[in-house]
C-alpha cells in the first residue's frame, strides 16, 4: 500500500517537472482576535512565507469560515500546493474540516496538518505576546518540517461479517439482540445459565410502571424465542475470543452443570430444528455487544450481623422471600416480624479505612444507584402488605432520583422512620437474643440512638462481574469500580475502547432496567450501524512492520494490549525466519510496540521516528528577528 | 452521652394536639433557615421535628424553642413539603403543657375535644348550684354581705379560695415538673460552664437579675415579641403584639383591680359588698383593663374567624374556647360594673344572668388554665427565665475562669 502510494506521489513530482520544491500552504487563523490579540499573526504568516518550501502563506480573520475555507481550496488549485497547515484552534475542533477541505480540492486528507495555536499557545501564555509569537512560528516550522515528510495514506478497509453475538440473556441482552435482529442481523446470543433473563428473575416490580419483572421478563424471552434471526446458546460461556471488528472469533463451551429445566419457559429454544446452528462451537461474528450484567454484593460474615443472625437478610433476599410469601401477618424462620430496619449502601460507597472491601479487593466506592428506590419500594410493599408493621430506614443519602421520588414519598406517608447515619461511622448490630442497632443521627447533631427491632434487611449493592476470558482476552478496560468503562462518557457512550464491542446494561455499572434497555438499545443501533455495511474503514494510523528489518523478536507481541501483533514464518524459502506482521483492524496505533523494538522495525504510519526527529528539530530553531 | 431509645409512635400521639403533616418532613431544614428566631444554640422548627420523629418526648418538652416560638407562620409559609412545622411548633406546646400536668385532664382533653365541655358543665353545675343555692351565711353568720342579685359574698370569695387553692397546686406541681425535665434532660449541645458550681451569693444574684428581667422583657413589656415576631400586619390593622399586650395588660390590670379592692374594702373597710362611686380608682382600674381585654380578644376572635393572614389562619379549639372565655369574662365582668350604676329597677332581670356568667366564664377560664394552651402564661416565663439564668451561669463562668470540670468532649460529625 504505502508503495504504491510512493509511486503515486513519484508520479505527480514527475508531471510537475519544473518545481522542484514541495509547495506547502500556511494559514494562521486570528480566530476573531483570539489568537491575534495575543499573537503577531501577520508577523507569523510573513517568516513562515520566507521557508522555501512555503508556496503560499496567509492570515486571515476565521479560517474556519467559508471564505476562509474556500480561500484554501483555492489556494490548493491555483498554487498547486500539494501540503496544507492551518494553525488556529485545537485539532479537536476543527482538524476534520480543514481535512475535508483539502480532500475536496484534491489532496490526500492525511497531507493536512493542523496546528494548535490557541489553546496551545495565545489562550496560555496571554501576557508573552512575543514569546508567543516565537513559540508558533517554530510549533508551524515543525509541522512544515512533519508534513513533508508525510505520505499519503488511504484509510484501511476491511470486511464485514455481518452478524452480531450478545454476551448476556438478561434484560439488556435480550434487548439488544431483539434490536439487532429487528433490522435483520442475525444475531447469537448466549447465556451461562439454563434460562433467559438473568437479575430480572429476582426482582420484584419495575418502576416506574409497576410491571412484574417476572412477566416482563418471559414477555422479553417470548419475542427472543419467536424472532428467526436470534441464535440461542444457552448454558453457554465464551472460552476464547480473538480477532478484531469485522470478524470476531468466539469459541463457546458448555458449561459444566448444563441442566437445562424442562418446566422453563425458555426451554423450547433449545430445541436443534428451531437452532439449527446451536452446536457450533465456534463463532465468527462482525461486532459483539458485552451485556454480561452484575454480581450482587454478598456482605461479609458478620458485616451488620449478617450470618450471624438469620434474621439479618439481604435485599434481594427479602424480595425473593416475599415473591412467594402469604400470609397476614410477616412471619420469617417461626418468628412474626414486627419491626424492620432497613439499611443503605452496604457494599456500596465505601471508603477507604472505613470499609471492608468486596473479595475481589477493590474497594466499590460508587453508588449502586438502584438499591435507595428498591429499598423504600419494598418498605412500601411491607407497609402495605402488612400494615401493623415498624420500618426504620438508616440511610446515608436517599438518591430516589428523579420520578423515583414517588417511592420516597409513600414511605414517608408511610410513617417509615428514616434516620441519617454518618458516612464514617456504619451502624452497629448487636445480636443478643434479640437484634439492636446503635447509630448516630447527623440532623440532631449526632444523637446516638437505638432500636430493637425483629428484622434487618441490608440493600447490598451492585458489583463487577468476575472478569470472563472474554474480558482478558480482548483487553476490554474497566474502570476503577471494576465495570467495563466506556471510550468516551459522553461523546462514545456504550462503546468500548476496542472498536466493534460494544456495552449494554450493568456490565458497565449499575442501572435500573429502564437504563438497561436504554444502553441495550443504543448499543445494538451502534453494532447495527457498522454491521450493516459490508466493509469498514479503519484508522490508517497502525503500526507497520518493515519486513526487511524484522528479526522475529517478538517483544512487540508481548507489549500489544490489544493482540494486534502475530509472529509468523516469513514465507516461502525462508523457513525458520519468523517475522511479525500487524492486524490493522486490532491495532489501535498507540506505539507501544514502537518503543520496544530494537531494530527498530516496527513503526506507526504517519508517526514514524524519522519523521518525529525532524518534526523536533525544527521546533528547535532559533527564530530570527 | 447516653443512647437514646427511638420510641416510633410520638408523632402519631402528638396528632391529637394540632394538624401538622411532619409524617412528610425530609428534615431539610428550609424552616430552620426561614426562621428569624434562629441562633447558634437554638435551632427552631428542624430540630424538633425530629425529636418527635425519633420519639424523644423528654427533650422535646424541654426545649426552649417550644416557648420561644411566636407562630409567624414562616416556616409553614417556605416547608417544601407542606408538613406545616408551624403548627407543629405550636402542637408540641400543647402537648408540653398536656405533659406537665399531672392530673392527666389535659390530655384527655386533647384527645377527646368533647371531654373539655363535660368539664365545664359539671364545674358549672357544682358553681351555679353553689351560688344560687348555697347559704352560706349559715357558716359564717354574716347576712349582711350580699351582693347584687342576691349571691352571697363568701360563696364567691371562699369558693373561689378553694378552687383556686386547688389549681395553684396542679400548678406548682406542673411547674416543678418542667423544672425538673428541664434540669434533668441532657441538653442537646454540651454546654461548657453549665456545670460549674457557683457560690451562693453569684447564683443568688443571677436568679435575681435573670427574674427580673424575664419580668420586665418578657412579661410586662414583651421586648422580644415586638422585635422579633416577623409576621407583619396592614397598618389599618393592630398588630399581633397590640393585641396580645392588650390582653396580657387587660388581665394583669383585673387582677390587680382584684387583689387591691379585696385589700381595701375586705380588710380595711370591712365591708366587702359596699358600694363605691364609679371614680373610685380601682373601680376606674378595673373597667379600664376589661375594657383593654376586650378591645384585644375581639380583634384576635375577628381575625381567625377571617383568617386575615397566615398566622390567623390555623386555630385550635383550645383557641377559640380561651378567646371565647376571655371575652366573656370581659363583656359580662363590664355589664356587671354598668348595672351597679344604672337604675336598679332597669336592670334588675338581668343581674342574675350577667353575674352568673361571669363568674362561671372567670371560673371555666382558670380551671382549664393549667390544662389548655392558656397555660403558657406561667410555663412560657418560667422555662425562658431558667433558660436565660442557666444562659448567664454559662456566661459568668466564661468570664470568671476557675478550675471548671474537664470538659467533655464535643461531639463533632463530618
Amino acid at each position: 500500500m504505502i508503495m504504491s502510494d510512493k509511486e503515486k506521489k513519484d508520479k505527480k513530482k514527475a508531471d510537475k517537472t519544473e518545481e522542484t520544491q514541495p509547495r506547502v500552504g500556511v494559514y494562521v487563523c486570528h480566530c476573531g482576535g483570539n489568537i491575534s490579540d495575543v499573537v503577531d499573526t501577520s508577523k507569523v504568516s510573513k517568516i513562515i512565507g520566507e521557508d522555501p518550501n512555503v508556496a503560499v502563506s496567509k492570515d486571515f480573520i476565521f479560517m474556519c469560515s467559508d471564505p476562509g475555507q474556500k480561500m484554501i481550496a483555492d489556494d490548493v488549485k491555483a498554487n498547486h500546493l500539494d501540503h496544507v497547515i492551518v494553525a488556529s484552534c485545537s485539532p479537536r475542533l476543527h482538524e476534520m474540516t480543514f481535512q475535508r477541505v483539502v480532500s475536496d480540492a484534491g489532496l490526500n486528507p492525511f497531507q493536512y496538518q493542523h496546528v494548535n495555536i490557541r489553546e496551545q499557545v495565545s489562550w496560555v501564555h496571554s501576557h508573552q505576546h512575543e514569546e508567543a509569537t516565537d513559540k508558533s512560528i517554530r510549533l508551524i516550522r515543525g509541522a512544515i518540517a512533519s508534513v513533508l515528510d508525510q505520505p499519503p495514506l488511504e484509510p484501511i478497509k476491511k470486511k464485514m461479517i455481518q452478524s452480531a453475538a450478545v454476551i448476556g440473556g438478561g434484560v439488556a441482552g435480550m434487548t439488544a439482540a431483539l434490536d439487532l435482529a429487528n433490522r435483520d442481523i442475525p444475531v447469537h446470543l448466549i447465556e451461562k445459565g439454563p434460562v433467559l433473563g438473568g437479575n430480572l428473575l429476582n426482582l420484584d416490580k419495575l418502576y416506574p410502571m409497576e410491571i412484574d419483572a417476572k412477566s416482563f421478563a418471559l414477555n422479553l424471552a417470548d419475542k427472543v424465542l419467536k424472532n428467526p434471526a436470534i441464535y440461542l446458546h444457552l448454558d453457554t460461556v465464551v472460552d476464547k475470543t480473538e480477532g478484531a471488528i469485522g470478524d470476531f472469533m468466539l469459541q463457546l463451551k458448555k458449561t459444566e452443570e448444563s441442566t437445562v429445566n424442562k418446566e422453563n419457559f425458555a426451554v423450547s429454544l433449545t430445541e436443534p430444528e428451531k437452532n439449527p446452528d446451536y452446536d457450533i462451537s465456534v463463532l465468527h461474528v462482525g461486532s459483539f455487544i458485552m451485556a454480561t450484567g452484575h454480581d450482587l454484593y454478598e456482605p461479609y460474615e458478620g458485616e451488620y450481623g449478617y450470618k450471624k443472625s438469620p434474621f439479618v437478610v439481604t435485599l434481594p433476599d427479602l424480595i425473593k422471600y416475599l415473591n412467594i410469601y402469604r400470609g397476614n401477618t410477616f412471619v420469617y424462620k417461626g418468628k412474626e416480624i414486627k419491626t424492620v430496619a432497613m439499611i443503605h449502601c452496604v457494599g456500596s460507597r465505601q471508603i477507604e479505612g472505613v470499609h471492608q472491601p468486596p473479595p475481589s479487593g477493590i474497594l466499590n466506592t460508587n453508588c449502586s444507584r438502584v438499591c435507595c428506590t428498591t429499598t423504600l419500594q419494598q418498605a412500601n410493599r411491607l407497609k402495605s402488605l402488612f400494615p401493623k408493621i415498624q420500618i426504620y430506614d438508616l440511610y446515608r443519602d436517599i438518591r430516589t432520583y428523579g420520578e423515583k421520588e414517588h417511592y420516597y414519598e409513600e414511605a414517608s406517608k408511610n410513617n417509615v422512620i428514616f434516620i441519617k447515619y454518618p458516612d464514617e461511622e456504619s451502624p452497629e448490630v448487636e445480636i443478643n437474643g434479640s437484634l439492636k442497632i446503635k447509630t448516630r443521627d447527623i440532623i440532631t447533631y449526632g444523637l446516638e440512638v437505638e432500636m430493637e427491632v425483629d428484622m434487618i434487611v441490608l440493600a447490598v449493592g451492585l458489583i463487577p462481574r468476575i472478569k470472563p476470558h472474554i474480558i482478558t482476552d480482548l483487553s476490554l478496560p474497566t474502570g476503577n469500580n471494576g465495570f467495563l468503562q466506556e471510550a468516551h462518557v459522553k461523546l462514545r457512550p456504550v462503546e468500548s475502547s476496542v472498536q466493534g464491542v460494544f456495552l449494554a446494561g450493568t456490565a458497565q455499572g449499575p442501572k435500573d432496567v429502564r437504563e438497561s434497555t436504554t444502553t441495550a438499545s443504543a448499543a445494538a443501533a451502534k453494532a447495527g450501524a457498522i454491521l450493516t455495511k459490508e466493509s469498514i474503514n479503519l484508522s490508517p494510523f497502525v503500526a507497520v512492520v518493515d519486513t526487511d528489518k524484522c528479526q522475529g523478536h517478538a517483544l512487540c507481541v508481548n507489549e500489544c494490549e490489544y493482540n494486534a501483533i502475530t509472529i509468523h514464518d516469513k514465507g516461502v524459502g525462508e523457513s525458520g525466519v519468523k517475522i511479525a506482521s500487524v492486524d490493522p483492524s486490532a491495532c489501535v496505533g498507540c506505539g507501544a510496540c514502537v518503543a520496544v523494538c530494537p531494530e527498530q522495525a516496527i513503526q506507526v504510519q504517519g508517526y514514524d521516528i524519522n519523521k518525529l526527529e525532524k518534526e523536533i528539530s525544527a521546533i528547535m530553531l532559533e527564530v530570527k528577528q | 452521652m447516653s443512647v437514646l431509645k427511638i420510641k416510633p409512635n410520638l408523632i402519631d400521639e402528638m396528632q391529637d394536639y394540632g394538624s401538622f403533616d411532619v409524617n412528610t418532613c425530609f428534615n431539610c431544614g428550609t424552616c430552620t433557615a426561614t426562621c428569624p428566631l434562629v441562633k447558634e444554640d437554638s435551632q427552631f422548627p428542624r430540630m424538633l421535628i425530629r425529636l418527635a420523629q425519633l420519639g424523644q418526648s423528654d427533650k422535646l418538652i424541654a426545649s426552649k424553642e417550644l416557648w420561644a416560638c411566636y407562630y409567624c407562620g414562616d416556616c409553614s409559609a417556605s416547608c417544601p413539603r407542606e408538613a406545616d412545622p408551624a403548627e407543629f411548633m405550636m402542637a408540641s406546646r400543647r402537648y408540653a403543657i398536656a405533659n406537665y400536668d399531672v392530673t392527666g385532664i389535659s390530655k384527655s382533653i386533647y384527645k377527646n375535644k368533647l371531654l373539655v365541655f363535660l368539664y365545664m358543665l359539671i364545674t358549672g353545675i357544682i358553681i351555679t348550684a353553689g351560688l344560687v343555692y348555697a347559704d352560706t351565711s349559715r357558716f359564717f353568720g354574716n347576712t349582711d354581705h350580699k351582693l347584687m342579685g342576691g349571691y352571697y359574698y363568701e360563696t364567691i370569695h371562699y369558693g373561689g379560695l378553694v378552687f383556686g387553692s386547688l389549681l395553684g397546686l396542679v400548678i406548682l406541681l406542673g411547674v416543678y415538673k418542667m423544672y425538673r425535665n428541664i434540669d434533668q434532660t441532657e441538653p442537646l449541645r454540651k454546654q461548657e460552664g453549665l456545670d460549674t458550681k457557683l457560690s451562693l451569693s453569684v447564683k443568688a444574684h443571677l436568679l435575681w437579675t435573670t427574674f427580673w428581667e424575664t419580668l420586665i422583657n418578657e412579661g410586662a413589656l414583651q421586648k422580644r415579641f415586638k422585635r422579633e415576631d416577623p409576621s407583619t400586619q396592614p397598618a389599618h390593622r393592630p398588630s399581633r403584639w397590640v393585641i396580645h399586650m392588650t390582653i396580657v395588660w387587660g388581665f394583669v390590670g383585673l387582677a390587680a383591680a382584684t387583689a387591691l379592692d379585696y385589700l381595701v374594702k375586705d380588710l380595711l373597710l370591712n365591708d366587702p359588698a359596699g358600694f363605691v362611686p364609679i371614680w373610685y380608682p380601682i373601680r376606674l382600674l378595673g373597667i379600664v383593663s376589661g375594657l383593654l381585654m376586650l378591645y384585644g380578644t375581639s380583634y384576635s376572635l375577628y381575625f381567625r374567624w377571617k383568617k386575615v393572614s397566615d398566622y390567623y389562619n390555623t386555630s385550635n379549639f383550645d383557641d377559640w374556647l380561651i378567646l371565647t372565655l376571655i371575652w366573656f369574662v370581659g363583656l359580662t365582668g363590664f355589664l356587671a360594673t354598668l348595672f351597679v350604676y344604672l337604675p336598679q329597677n332597669l336592670v334588675l332581670g338581668w343581674i342574675n344572668a350577667v353575674l352568673i356568667i361571669h363568674v362561671l366564664t372567670v371560673s371555666w377560664l382558670f380551671m382549664l388554665l393549667p390544662f389548655t394552651k392558656f397555660g403558657h402564661m406561667m410555663y412560657r416565663p418560667l422555662a425562658l427565665w431558667i433558660y436565660d439564668y442557666q444562659e448567664q451561669k454559662i456566661a459568668y463562668a466564661q468570664s470568671h475562669p476557675m478550675e471548671t470540670p474537664e470538659p467533655s468532649p464535643v461531639l463533632t460529625i463530618s
